[in-house]
């Protein structure tokens, strides 16, 4: 067999390296004055297409081809058309803030939708801060993470603790519940802050007791084997179990729960909405929170049209409120454009535009609500008490701030 | 409560087990650390869940899923192994990384990054003895690991076959110069492996009811962890590592929390290792290669 030289092996590697950071340089290289092009507006979405919350992530995808058109097909922005850059994430913080960067240096978008996850944008909201774009998650809603990233990060969210408040008592209107298991994802930042933080600071200011105060139940994103929590909250005996974790880790518990008999009701925050977890065990009722869910009348005509899409690009389920807040951060964004006509003006002058108009929003025409950001960057906004079974989200009452 | 986590341990640890034979029989023949071994189990499941979906009797999908997992195997022993420098165990270990990721890619495809849900089955209801509870596929699987790991233990010592998969194991190059069977032997380990793979999958899905993406790296984890703990050059080394693994992973996170999970597994499988660093039934022979 041929061997070549260590040198001579350095020095091809060296050229081969060269060469493809020349040829990916030169195939991203975008006009610097970016973001409007004469024909078009650009806009940038971080997706978790892949990974965890796929689900969520291919949705989003579907709407913002559906805002993109619907967009387009009402003039455009100004007479120009509007294109949606998608990247995928794969929910990893890492990833994310490599991917503003991405889009706000190399893409030039005026602004960015998303990331998806409290993970993600933790490590996404900093660096959008430092490349000076406005950034709006549909979905994070960990409190505080909007707040330590002022002025460039927003989120069309409500504050978990915000929903628990209100699912907290309509689960004990519903099934009576006194004594609560806590039971989270150790290994997620938002299950963790829900299990550690805000789950025991609601229980106790609804003045239920939690049975295992000093010992949750954890388990781990990726864990397959949840006998053992299924049985340790089978032991407790308690009345419901407060769930911090994402609709993946949720429904594995849920399924574990349903093969030991137990059919122990489950309440959480938004984590949990999806037509996902209501395949795990459909006998056991699960409370949630949301702004959205398929059904509610303020939204019907906008979800018959997100159905046909779904269809249409095979996207299984139906659209939940992730995709109705992403898609209502998208018409913010065009409203800034077109009203501030920010797509005459240099890319800096049009980011900033884009951040002014978002930090004075109010009273803005929502899909299911008038929504304004609070100074935290917050979204504040009507939601919903929902209550999945049998297959189905049905809901308990809506909440106003 | 202690009791019926340890038969849920042990019984987990029968599906690793499995996934720790496949591994073991394509590192302990071959010198081959197949890391597609991940994705053929997952395969298993998913393709034995549309059967199940379909109505397929039980049996034959069983038979199915074993079979997809032996199809892949073939298709990976064709493509990553076959025409390959096999005294470069770097190449053999990259090609069945780039095939995993590939067969990865075409499930997600096919079925989607969420969790698939399987039915619900006679065989997942509980049995009680007396102060515990097992359901029937928990029993299946242990079963299955015993007859599979008795009929490979035949097959290896008893024929030509086997001789063949031993001559290899000790020395390839020696096995083609006196004729045996070497491509043989070759196929029929990937062909096992896979069989194996394909037909864990299925087992773990009934089990827990639920499939996933990210179940693959936690199961193939586990199951290389199982092989190395039990001698990598000893299948019955992965029987016995398995369910201690499954023991510890279950024990650990109800004792201790899912935090602390890796780290008391991987912790004893390491403190083991310097006990024991051939593992626990592995030989101490210096004419044994270390293969990775």
């Amino acid at each position: 067999m041929k061997t070549r030289k260590p040198r001579q092996s350095m020095v091809a590697l060296f050229g081969v390296v060269t060469v493809l950071s020349l040829v990916a340089t030169g195939c991203s290289a975008t006009d610097a004055t970016g973001g409007t092009d004469g024909e078009t507006v650009k806009l940038g979405a971080i997706l978790p297409i892949t990974g965890p919350v796929s689900e969520w992530g291919e949705s989003n995808g579907a709407i913002l081809k559906m805002l993109q058109s619907d967009v387009n097909a009402d003039g455009g922005i100004n007479g120009k058309q509007l294109e949606i850059v998608i990247y995928d994430s794969g929910a990893k913080g890492v990833e994310a803030g490599n991917l503003v960067r991405k889009l706000a240096s190399e893409d030039n978008v005026l602004a960015i939708m998303g990331p998806f996850t409290s993970s993600e944008a933790e490590v996404a909201f900093p660096v959008a801060n430092q490349m000076k774009i406005p950034m709006t998650s549909q979905a994070s809603s960990k409190p505080g993470v909007a707040e330590a990233n002022r002025p460039w990060a927003f989120r069309n969210t409500v504050d978990e603790s915000i929903y628990l408040k209100a699912v907290v008592p309509a689960m004990v209107e519903a099934t009576g519940a006194k004594d609560i298991t806590i039971a989270y994802d150790s290994a997620d930042a938002v299950g963790s802050s829900l299990g550690t933080k805000i789950l025991p600071s609601v229980l106790e200011g609804a003045g239920l007791k939690v049975v295992n105060p000093d010992n949750p139940v954890t388990f781990g994103t990726t864990d397959i084997d949840l006998k053992a929590q299924a049985g340790t909250i089978a032991s407790g005996g308690a009345d419901a179990v407060g769930v911090g974790a994402f609709y993946n880790g949720a429904a594995k518990l849920l399924r574990a729960m349903d093969q030991q008999g137990l059919k122990t009701p489950i309440f959480g925050g938004s984590t949990l909405v999806s037509a996902n977890i209501l395949e795990a065990a459909p006998d056991i009722p699960i409370f949630s929170a949301g702004t959205y869910y398929p059904g509610v009348e303020s939204a019907e005509d906008w979800t018959k049209r997100a159905v046909e899409v779904f269809a249409a690009e095979k996207v299984p389920g139906a659209p939940t409120m992730f995709d109705s807040q992403l898609y209502e951060i998208g018409l913010m964004y065009v409203e800034a454009i077109r009203a501030e006509n920010l797509d005459k003006e240099d890319l800096v002058a049009a980011r900033e535009g884009i951040r002014d108009f978002m930090t004075n929003l109010k009273g803005f025409d929502g899909l299911t609500s008038k929504i304004s950001m609070k100074e935290s960057g917050d979204a504040s906004r009507d939601f919903f008490v929902i209550r999945g079974e049998d297959g189905a989200w049905s809901e308990l009452k809506k909440v106003s701030p | 409560m202690l009791l019926q986590l340890i038969v849920n341990g042990l019984l987990l640890g029968g599906i690793y087990a499995l996934v720790a034979l496949a591994f073991s029989l394509n590192m302990g023949i071959l010198g081959v650390l197949n890391l597609a071994t991940p994705q053929i189990f997952l395969f298993g499941a998913l393709v034995g869940l549309d059967l199940l979906n379909g109505q397929v009797p039980f049996v034959f999908v069983l038979l199915g899923s074993m079979a997809i997992g032996g199809v892949l195997a073939l298709i990976l022993e064709l493509v990553g192994y076959r025409f390959v420098d096999k005294s470069d165990i770097v190449v053999t270990l990259l090609t069945t990384v780039a095939f995993g990721l590939v067969l990865e890619n075409i499930a997600e495809r096919v079925w989607g990054s969420q969790a698939q849900f399987f039915p619900k089955s006679d065989l997942a209801s509980r049995i009680d003895l007396g102060p515990v509870n097992v359901s029937a596929v928990q029993l299946l699987g242990i079963g299955l690991a015993i007859v599979l790991v008795a009929g490979l233990a035949a097959t290896v010592n008893r024929t030509a076959l086997g001789r063949s998969l031993r001559a290899v194991a000790q020395n390839r190059d020696a096995a083609v110069i006196l004729g045996l069977r070497v491509r043989r032997a070759e196929v029929a380990t990937f062909l096992i492996s896979g069989v194996l793979a394909g037909g864990a999958g299925l087992l773990l899905g009934l089990n827990y009811g639920v499939i996933s993406l990210d179940f693959g790296i936690t199961i193939g984890i586990s199951g290389i962890a199982a092989m190395i703990l039990g001698g990598v050059d000893n299948l019955w080394g992965a029987v016995v590592a398995g369910p201690l693994l499954g023991l510890a992973t279950v024990l650990g996170t109800s004792y201790l929390g899912a935090n602390y999970n890796n780290l008391l597994v991987f912790g004893l499988l390491a403190v083991a290792l310097v006990v024991r660093p051939q593992g626990l039934l592995g030989k101490t022979s210096h004419h044994v290669y270390r293969r990775v």
